[in-house]
């Protein structure tokens, strides 16, 4: 499947992911008054094929099947949260 | 990935459709991704992407006035069928273009924003941030 930014951004904001101005570099993530995550969003207008989505993923640090979740809708913040607490990513 | 077409970068070998084969070059550390056959999993989210070089250079400039580099950053070049990618491990930073020398660019162009980014928000860093944090602090001064 072929993704573009839109996609991106739409999964990022469902999400949470701030994105402060269209022409940031980076989209954010925090919780709990903490950074979290950050990721690469300098997409242009590129289609976001094979390796590059895989390097998306990897940034969020999901799996297929979760950023499969995370683009087709079921994957939302609560979800992701206890993805990143798993990992320890986010501690308490 | 129900046709994937694997090439090395030292002898030019084309797996299309062969598990073992594709075991064996993971088990070789030849493949770079774990590839799941669970039939749940959307296939069309795998990394189907042919590597045709790879190679690592090291940048001595992130071309910003503001910055310096300590020493020389090592970033990993991978040619892709579709697209040039330029990335770090250390940093956890990629970027992509369609020639070598713009990858290059805006990878460097991240790392700029990704340090004033952290640098501002150097007091709520979770792990894997300050983890970041720390190694940029550590190859790069301000001027």
């Amino acid at each position: 499947m072929t993704l573009r930014a839109n996609d991106i951004d739409r999964a990022w904001d469902k999400i949470g992911m701030v994105i402060t101005n269209t022409g940031d570099k980076h989209a954010r993530f925090y919780e709990a008054g903490k950074l979290i995550l950050t990721t690469m969003r300098s997409f242009g207008s590129r289609k976001l094929d094979g390796i590059i989505q895989h390097k998306i993923r990897q940034q969020m640090k999901l799996n297929e099947r979760q950023f499969a979740d995370l683009i087709k809708c079921p994957l939302k913040r609560d979800g992701y949260v206890e993805i990143l607490k798993g990992k320890g990513l986010i501690t308490d | 990935m129900s046709a994937a077409q694997w090439i090395k970068t030292d002898q030019k070998l084309s797996v299309t459709n062969s598990l073992s084969a594709i075991v064996s070059l993971f088990s070789q550390g030849e493949l770079e991704f774990l590839v799941s056959t669970d039939a749940n999993v959307e296939r069309n989210f795998s990394a189907a992407s042919s590597l045709v070089e790879r190679k690592t250079v090291f940048i001595q400039d992130l071309g910003d006035a503001r910055l310096k580099l300590r020493e020389s950053l090592a970033v990993l070049i991978e040619n892709w069928s579709e697209n040039i990618t330029a990335c770090s491990f250390d940093i956890g930073e990629f970027a992509f273009a369609n020639d070598e020398v713009a990858a290059v660019d805006e990878f460097k162009a991240l790392v700029v924003d990704l340090y004033f980014l952290l640098k501002a928000d150097q007091e709520i860093l979770g792990p894997l941030p300050l983890k970041q944090w720390n190694f940029l602090k550590s190859i790069i001064e301000e001027k």
